[in-house]
């Protein structure tokens, strides 16, 4: 590939597999398949492909794993990362891959993601406590707190705070359910009800199982490209004000709203001039307080909006996460993430509806709402 | 230039909750590492906290991480903003609910994790 002169990043292309139980394929099977889908749907042979960058895989620890699947999938790309920012990875990757573009590194930047975080030996428990694991070492972990149990506390505080009930933090999960309905490739497609959400199983107060996602297996693939395409990036930022739960100055100053107004200025955007969101949902407590602070929903009102159809497609809502989110569609780790990017993708492409707008935004955070990226796209 | 010294990894010293003045820019810091985290100096005061303080959250685990932490379920994990300005976790009672006044509870050795009880009415 000769050197392009950068300029413009469009998104060339993507690719999603089912999320769920997918037995018997392993990070690299499922990052090809991505990877494969996203090269078909961008019409690009491997030669073309000058940028790399993965994410990591829980299932499949490598010091190298960008340079790992570049060899199994057969690219020889001239840039090559494999990023770590928890559940902000797949944004993160797909920023950098813009900015490869943008600056004229690469001409074609592959973004791909997977494992199987389900099926693999050890599964959920494995899982748990790896993920455990982004709790301080000295002063969080060893009181055996989990993944839900620290958002479980911010729960706790933005309940106090703000008056968010538990009931209306399980209209985050029935809205979720309601999306996946239509998705084959959704994890989780049984519809539930408020009462259904009430009634499951406390996992780490005051989250219950609903409000939490499943773990997946699953994988998703973007590409970045100089080529003009009918969506472009126009903005990218992040924020990363503390990793620890504890460590958190305020509940409402987490960065969000600082990572999303860094993405919506480089847009020339602002929140009211969205059409389509795609926002972490790792649990019903993380969308409720992200489209709070970014500004979506005003304060302890996301409940409230969810009801009077604020999001809802059916009732002249906004689009918002489609395919389910990780609360239905699912959560395969750093493709999990990458999932609303892909479709939100797909939104301003037309795919589900021809007026569905054009402007898209995406925001994912990782640890405990630690590691914050907000993308802006547009179509043309 | 001095080898770095290993960092505390206890949040106590004694029966009581310790935390850090930095003596060149007086920024007070609660988790040990060597070195203030605002202007870098190594000089530091460390200096004792009353243990006092109010519940900001509190999630009861149903669902442990650990086989050690399976036999215990349910208990709870608090965040508790300590009086003198500081927020760390600690264990606590079942029903203890954001906004109660609680205090440090130390038995047996210093470095064992944080557990807080509720004050007595008679002592908030
Ligand atoms: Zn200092």
């Amino acid at each position: 590939m000769t050197r392009s002169k950068g300029g413009t990043a469009y998104i060339g292309g993507v690719g999603l597999t089912p999320f769920g139980r997918l037995e018997g394929l392993d990070t690299l099977d499922l990052m090809s398949w991505a990877a494969n889908e996203c090269l078909s749907n961008a019409g690009l042979i491997r030669a073309e492909v000058d940028g790399l960058v993965t994410g990591y895989s829980t299932t499949m620890p490598h010091l190298m794993l960008a340079t790992l699947f570049a060899e199994h999938f057969g690219i020889e790309p001239s840039y090559c990362n494999g990023l770590a920012l928890g559940g902000a990875t797949g944004c993160a990757a797909i920023m950098l891959g813009k900015m490869l573009v943008e600056s004229g590194q690469c001409g074609n930047v592959l973004v791909v993601a997977g494992e199987n975080r389900l099926s693999s030996k050890g599964g959920r428990n494995s899982a748990i406590q790896t993920l455990a694991q982004v709790g301080h070492a000295d002063f969080e972990v060893p009181y055996g707190c989990t993944i839900p149990g620290y958002y479980g506390l911010l729960a706790s505080e933005y309940a106090d705070r703000h008056g968010v009930r538990e009931v209306d933090l399980a209209e985050v999960a029935v809205h979720m359910r309601g999306n996946a309905a239509g998705r084959s490739g959704a994890h989780l497609r049984t519809p539930v009800s408020i009462e259904d959400v009430m009634a499951s199983k406390p996992i780490a107060t005051p989250l219950k199982l609903l409000d939490c996602c499943p773990i997946s297996d699953g994988a998703a693939a973007v590409l970045l490209t100089s080529r003009p395409a009918q969506i472009r990036i126009t903005g990218a930022g992040q924020a990363h004000r503390h990793q620890h739960v504890s460590s958190i100055g305020s509940i409402d100053e987490t960065g969000a709203a600082l990572s999303a107004g860094r993405a919506l200025a480089q847009a020339g955007r602002t929140v009211d001039d969205i059409d389509v969101l795609g926002i972490y949902d790792s649990f019903t407590i993380t969308l409720t307080m992200l489209l709070e602070e970014i500004g979506f929903s005003a304060r302890g009102r996301t409940g409230i909006d969810l009801r009077e159809g604020r999001y809802d497609v059916s009732r002249g809502g906004k689009p918002m996460n489609g395919h389910g989110g990780l609360l239905s569609y699912g959560h395969s780790g750093v493709a999990g993430g990458m999932a609303h990017f892909v479709e939100v993708v797909g939104s301003l492409r037309g795919d589900r509806n021809a007026d569905a707008g054009k402007s898209g935004f995406v925001h994912a955070d990782g640890g405990v709402l630690s590691s914050h990226v907000s993308i802006v796209l547009e179509a043309e | 230039m001095d080898l770095p010294t290993p960092r505390a990894k206890s949040i106590s010293e004694g029966s009581a909750v310790r935390a850090y003045r930095c003596t060149d820019c007086g920024f007070e810091h609660l988790y040990a590492r060597g070195f203030c985290p605002r202007c870098g100096k190594t000089d530091l005061q460390p200096f004792s906290l009353s243990g006092e303080g109010r519940v900001a959250s509190v999630t009861v685990l149903h669902r442990a991480p650990t086989p050690e932490y399976e036999s215990k379920v349910p208990y709870a994990v608090a965040l508790v903003d300590l009086d003198e300005g500081f927020r760390v976790m600690g264990h606590g009672p079942l029903d203890v609910v954001p906004g109660a006044r609680v205090s440090a509870v130390f038995e047996g050795s210093s470095d064992a994790p944080l557990n807080f009880q509720p004050l007595a009415k008679a002592d908030q």
